[in-house]
């Protein structure tokens, strides 16, 4: 083995093409997330798709079929929790992610065991990713990208200010759904290929990091898609020669993006 | 023109029992500049966004620009300015033009792309509220006065017929607030724009609206201003004395100018 | 408080009615699967086996729940295999509430390295003999019984032991490539097979690391390995990413830990897996 052709392994090459593309998709969604007060949405999706799953493996069909309806559905009972007015988006997440969970626990006990560990399915590994898995990244990544593109006026305006937004005829209930909708798919398939931690990381910490720095709106969203790609990057380099696991050297390499943006703004 | 810029039918609101606004009944004719008045909770607030269609009122009917609320849809025709100051996210990164640009959101169909002739209007309507100097900057980095005037220049970007502003002179300083007010003026005289403008300085209203809407739940005036100075049912509504007060501050002022 | 009490008292009679009253079994809960079929092959008819961990649920990080607190304080024996082995075990059962219960460490762990010790079966003969005393010590009446049951038990092990021994030591390839957490450590110590697995530690919900998975890229090419195994209940990602990498085929290769719920309801056995193991071990290693 030699230690400066780690690109030489596929298993390499695939952490670094997928894993940019999510890290990119991330940050795109992220912005809009994390501005709306909706970045933990990651963390609450992860544990409905826990209970999603175990309902899936309950009536003994394939897994992801019924998690990925439960999912939407559950990212539009956030959205309707929060326009509710009196919930706020960090306790909506917490009542979805909670009740998620317990069906979760639930249904794993009560059923007396699987034919599989249901964590294991959850998880992804960035190091562990198929080939087909590298093409739906991608996939995922250019359709949300490009829908977020089409919609990127409106969903500028629903997440300035929701009520100018109305007033302009935008139809500001189709944007939030379009926006949680992509998030549910987003988490759902990202986890599966990058795991939820490496998600959840990317979905909220290159979008402050840009907030400390960026001058703009436009400026914010390309600067957390070049921080986050630029965890990735260092961060899988860093793990080959530091022996360290991929995903949390990445959230690491973000973490310090993170403190020099802030250092940054501070001394400015 | 026989099309009035906005006609309000028997119009009641009713937040769940109790009635917001009750019966209300007015016409404003294309170029009017109208004060709308009240004490608080008088229902100003929900009159204006039930003209927007963000409350739907419980019985009675609005025509906008000749159009049935229900089927309006040219709200770029209209430029509206929310009462809050600080709706919007003080962390919201974009910038005073970025702000500005939403305004042109409304005339646009799918996909809303950004235009040459979009960046012009833009760059006017800056200039207008005279805030060129400041359009890269952040919106949250500003003073509330240059953060109202970004949120004007975006109800007026698009070069609205009919504009609704809610309160929005109050966090602006004395200065800034009698520029505003000229802008405002310019924009009602030179390109006939319908203004409604909700505010809390009855003592100051005759000194930029032509009309003054004295609100209370029900319409307790409607007219021109030496009008409620000779109306009884002001008299009846205010007393004598505070009707005098009102007047003889106007009279001065007038004087003055 | 009292609500509580009498809930778990209704509970304690409903799981005591169910035992028939005329003979008097000794009960015995053990936490992994093959503690479970010792156990059952030991007692037989004389003793009621309860396998704590439900099927499919990972056997390092398990959560007892109420309901297995329940089960324990209402048992005998409780058997597990080694504080490594089930770090949970040795906490969970200091909170059952019981001075008739016999706790059992069956294993034993001399390295820190695998405590997977069922998969050495000279280790697993001495299993199989700890828990046969802890059954004369609860039931010194079927003292013979449990003395000739464990022999034959034994026995089996023996037969297999010598299997793995005369099949393994013909094979082409001594390399054992696993796609899993460090399980096999004392299996292949003991016919010599050279083991690397992609965790190095014997969690299955740590994470590998870049260098790791590179040098078993590297050394399943260097020895032009042909088969990959991978492990039971998990998910096979890191598996099939290296075969996807090198062209190598999958092979499973269970530890045993647990069991899933169709193999549960099957009735299979530890021979049997250890069986169905050796016959990929063998295609997997080009043995003749
Ligand atoms: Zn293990």
């Amino acid at each position: 083995m030699s230690m400066f052709n780690f690109l030489s392994y596929g298993f390499m090459q695939r952490a670094v093409i997928a894993g940019s593309f999510i890290a990119a998709l991330c940050a795109v969604l992220g912005v809009f997330l994390v501005l709306r007060r909706l970045s933990l949405i990651g963390d609450g999706l992860a544990h409905v798709t826990f209970g999603s799953l175990a309902i899936g493996l309950f009536f003994n069909t394939t897994p992801l079929y019924v998690a990925l309806p439960l999912v939407v559905l559950s990212s539009l009972g956030i959205m309707k929790l929060t326009e509710a007015q009196h919930i706020f988006g960090d306790a909506a997440i917490g009542i979805v992610s909670a009740l998620g969970i317990a069906i979760g626990v639930l249904l794993v006990s009560v059923t007396k065991g699987f034919n599989i560990d249901l964590f294991s399915y959850l998880f992804g590994n960035i190091l562990a990713i198929s080939k087909t898995e590298v093409a739906m990244s991608i996939a995922l990544s250019a359709a949300v990208i490009i829908v977020v593109a089409l919609f990127y006026q409106d969903l500028v305006a629903v997440t300035f200010d929701e009520e100018c937004a109305q007033a302009e005829g935008i139809n500001t209930k189709a944007v939030n759904k379009a926006l949680v909708i992509l998030t549910a798919v987003t988490v759902m398939l990202a986890m599966k290929v990058v795991g939820i931690m490496l998600v959840s990381a990317l979905l909220i910490l290159p979008t402050v990091t840009a907030l400390q720095i960026a001058k703009g709106f436009k400026m914010t969203i390309l600067v957390a898609v070049i921080a986050a790609v630029v965890s990735v990057w260092i961060g899988i380099m860093l793990s080959f020669f530091l022996d360290w696991p991929s995903g949390a050297t990445i959230v690491l390499v973000s973490f310090v993006l993170l403190v020099c943006a802030f250092s940054y703004r501070k001394i400015r | 023109m026989s099309v009035t810029s906005l006609t309000i039918d028997q119009v009641t609101v009713k937040y769940q029992v109790s009635e917001v606004l009750s019966s209300i009944s007015f016409t404003v004719p294309p170029g009017d500049y109208i004060g709308l008045v009240g004490p608080n909770g008088s229902g100003k607030t929900t009159l204006v966004r039930t003209i927007l269609g963000l409350i739907k009122p419980s019985q009675g009917e609005i025509t906008i620009l000749g159009t049935r609320q229900e089927k309006f849809t040219a709200w770029q025709r209209i430029g509206y300015l929310p009462q809050k100051l600080v709706s919007f996210n003080p962390l919201f990164p974009a910038t005073v033009r970025e702000v500005v640009a939403l305004g042109l959101l409304a005339g646009k169909k799918f996909p809303k792309r950004m235009y040459r002739t979009d960046e012009i209007a833009i760059d006017k309507a800056l200039a207008m509220l005279e805030i060129r100097n400041i359009k890269n900057k952040l919106i949250g980095e500003l003073s509330g006065g240059q953060q109202q005037r970004a949120l004007v220049a975006r109800a007026i970007v698009g070069e609205p017929e009919l504009l609704l502003l809610d309160e929005p002179a109050t966090a602006l300083d004395p200065e800034t607030r009698e520029k505003f007010f000229t802008v405002l003026k310019e924009l009602n005289e030179k390109r006939k724009v319908t203004i409604i403008l909700i505010t809390h300085d009855i003592g100051n209203i005759g000194k930029y609206a032509v009309k003054m809407l004295y609100l209370d739940k029900k319409v307790i005036f409607y007219g021109g201003f030496d009008n409620f100075c000779a109306s009884p049912e002001v008299t009846d509504y205010f007393g004598e004395y505070t009707q005098h007060l009102i007047c003889h501050r106007h009279n001065v002022e007038k004087g003055k100018s | 408080m009292s609500k509580k009490s009498a809930f778990l008292f209704f509970l304690i009679l409903l799981l005591n009615s169910t035992l028939p009253a005329a003979e008097k079994k000794l009960t015995v809960v053990t936490t992994l699967f093959p503690l479970y079929d010792f156990a059952r092959n030991i007692g037989q008819d004389k003793v009621a086996v309860t396998l704590l961990l439900p099927p499919g649920i990972e056997a390092h990080s398990y959560e007892p729940s109420a309901g297995d607190v329940l089960k324990v304080s209402g048992a005998e024996i409780f058997i597990y295999t080694s504080k490594l082995m089930e770090p949970w075990a040795e906490k969970f059962v200091r909170g059952v509430d019981s001075n008739k219960l016999l706790v059992v460490e069956a294993g034993e762990y001399f390295t820190a390295k695998d405590p997977h010790t069922w998969l050495d079966f000279s280790k697993a003969l001495a299993m199989v003999n700890r828990i046969r005393d802890a059954f004369i010590a609860k039931d010194v009446a079927n003292k013979f019984f449990y003395l000739a049951t464990a022999k034959q038990y034994n026995k089996m092990l023996t037969d297999l032991d010598a299997e793995y021994q005369k099949t393994l030591v013909g094979c082409q390839n001594k390399v054992l490539i696993h796609g899993g957490h460090f399980a096999f450590g004392y299996l292949a110590q003991r016919y010599r097979l050279r083991y690397i697995a992609a965790y190095k530690g014997f969690s299955p919900e740590a994470e590998p690391t870049p260098r790791n998975l590179a040098e078993l890229v590297d050394t399943i090419k260097q020895y032009k390995v042909k088969y990959i195994f991978y492990e039971e209940l998990i998910s096979p990602r890191v598996a099939e990413v290296l075969a996807q990498e090198t062209g190598a085929q999958l092979l499973k290769l269970s530890a045993a830990h647990n069991l899933t719920r169709k193999e549960l309801d099957r009735g299979v056995s530890f021979i049997e897996i250890m069986k169905a193991n050796l016959e990929n071990l063998k295609k997997g290693l080009l043995c003749q």
